[in-house]
């Protein structure tokens, strides 16, 4: 009984926490104060409880798949929030307000779609009226592990890493983060029927099981499949290169300005 | 220089009602290509039948019913698959086209209980 529940909610929360720790380090180097993260944490609650309410319809919506077609939009919102961050960070943008927006509303997104879950999951206790402590219990105990896992990542940051190399781990993991959503939002729509399954790419599940804890922080972390489609792969691809051309674009613009500058 | 107007006007037209009709052709063949549909039912956290047999290599169209009043989550590594099926609710997933072979899914609100495999052959 207690096991099962830890793991559940650990899962649920380790994704968002990862995300949260990795943003947070960016705020420390902004020197912004951290509100952001409470109005983003707080609307993201209110999403979810609105999302949980609503689940039935929102279930019955597209033809039983609206809960697909919700979470698909929901993760290329995050992905596009991402990709934002990544361009700011890369070009060292320095408008702080358009910074801790973007970052509240990934943050509410997120919460939003891994928190309404759990709502659904805790209703079927209120529901029959059973083990609602256990339950709660053992839930609190997964929260607890997935915000540590998100605090050793954001210390780990920002004990390890100058600012300059932590900016770019900064954008390694925002990168991976983004690649990893964009491929589950595909997974989504495949299962929705609204994109075709063009095959798997491989089967990797002997080397790394989605089901092992390893497998869990690296699906949360960068959206690891063992059997992924083709299709997940392109929308990784995608996401990954420009990603990847972006940071090589800002390069490219600051090494022409120091020439210019060396040249006068 | 009129003529050529109307030249290009045929064609852009001619190549509109290609791509109207392929359009067509193609919403058509992914709307209505029937896929067959199996019944899944989950009562007391366990699935029935808990062994589901379908045919390999096409899609097929999964109807999960919930006779529990408590919500469940269908959930399947094997198969990329992840829904939630709320209580007293029926909801659709699709599934494939599956290799032969045995793909193991659970409820995930009930993991203790709720297992099953789909079975492509």
């Amino acid at each position: 009984m207690l096991l099962p529940v830890i793991v559940l909610v650990l899962r649920e929360t380790l994704e968002a926490s990862l995300l949260i720790s990795v943003l947070l380090s960016i705020s420390r180097i902004y020197d912004v104060s951290n509100r952001w993260l409470a109005v983003g944490f707080l609307s993201g609650m209110c999403f979810a409880v609105i999302y949980a309410l609503n689940l039935s319809a929102l279930s019955e919506s597209f033809e039983y798949m609206g809960q697909e077609v919700y979470n698909a939009f929901a993760m290329f919102l995050i992905t596009g929030l991402l990709f934002c961050l990544c361009v700011m960070l890369s070009f060292s943008v320095s408008s702080k307000r358009l910074l801790i927006i973007v970052m509240a509303i990934t943050v509410a997104f997120a919460i939003s779609r891994e928190g309404g879950e759990l709502f659904v999951f805790y209703s079927g206790f209120i529901i029959t009226d059973q083990n609602f402590v256990y339950a709660a219990t053992s839930g609190f105990i997964g929260m607890a592990i997935g915000f540590s896992a998100g605090a050793l990542l954001y210390y780990s940051l920002i004990m390890a890493a100058e600012y300059k190399v932590l900016k770019l781990i900064q954008i390694f993991f925002i990168t991976l983060i983004a690649s990893g959503m964009s491929l589950q939002a595909v997974q989504l729509l495949i299962q929705a029927d609204w994109l075709p399954d063009i095959g798997t790419a491989w089967d990797s599940s002997f080397i790394l099981p989605e089901s092992s804890i390893l497998g869990q922080i690296a699906y949360a972390l960068f959206g690891y499949e063992s059997t992924p489609t083709w299709l997940e792969i392109i929308a990784y691809g995608i996401a990954l290169s420009l990603m990847l051309i972006t940071f090589a674009l800002s390069l490219f613009k600051k090494s022409v300005r120091n020439t210019y500058v060396a040249a006068h | 220089m009129h003529s050529v107007r109307k030249f290009c006007n045929q064609r852009f037209l001619g190549l509109t009602k290609l791509f109207v009709t392929l359009i067509v052709c193609m919403s058509a063949s992914f709307t209505f290509a029937a896929k067959p549909e199996f019944e899944l039912r989950i009562k007391d956290h366990l699935f029935y039948p808990s062994e589901l047999h379908v045919p390999a290599n096409v899609k097929i169209k999964l109807l999960v019913l919930n006779e529990d009043s408590t919500p469940e989550e269908f959930e399947s590594y094997e198969l990329n698959r992840e829904k939630v099926i709320l209580g007293n609710s029926k909801s659709v997933i699709f599934i494939g086209p599956l290799a032969p072979g045995i793909y193991p899914f659970f409820g995930e609100f009930n993991i203790t209980t709720a297992q099953g495999v789909i079975i492509a052959e």
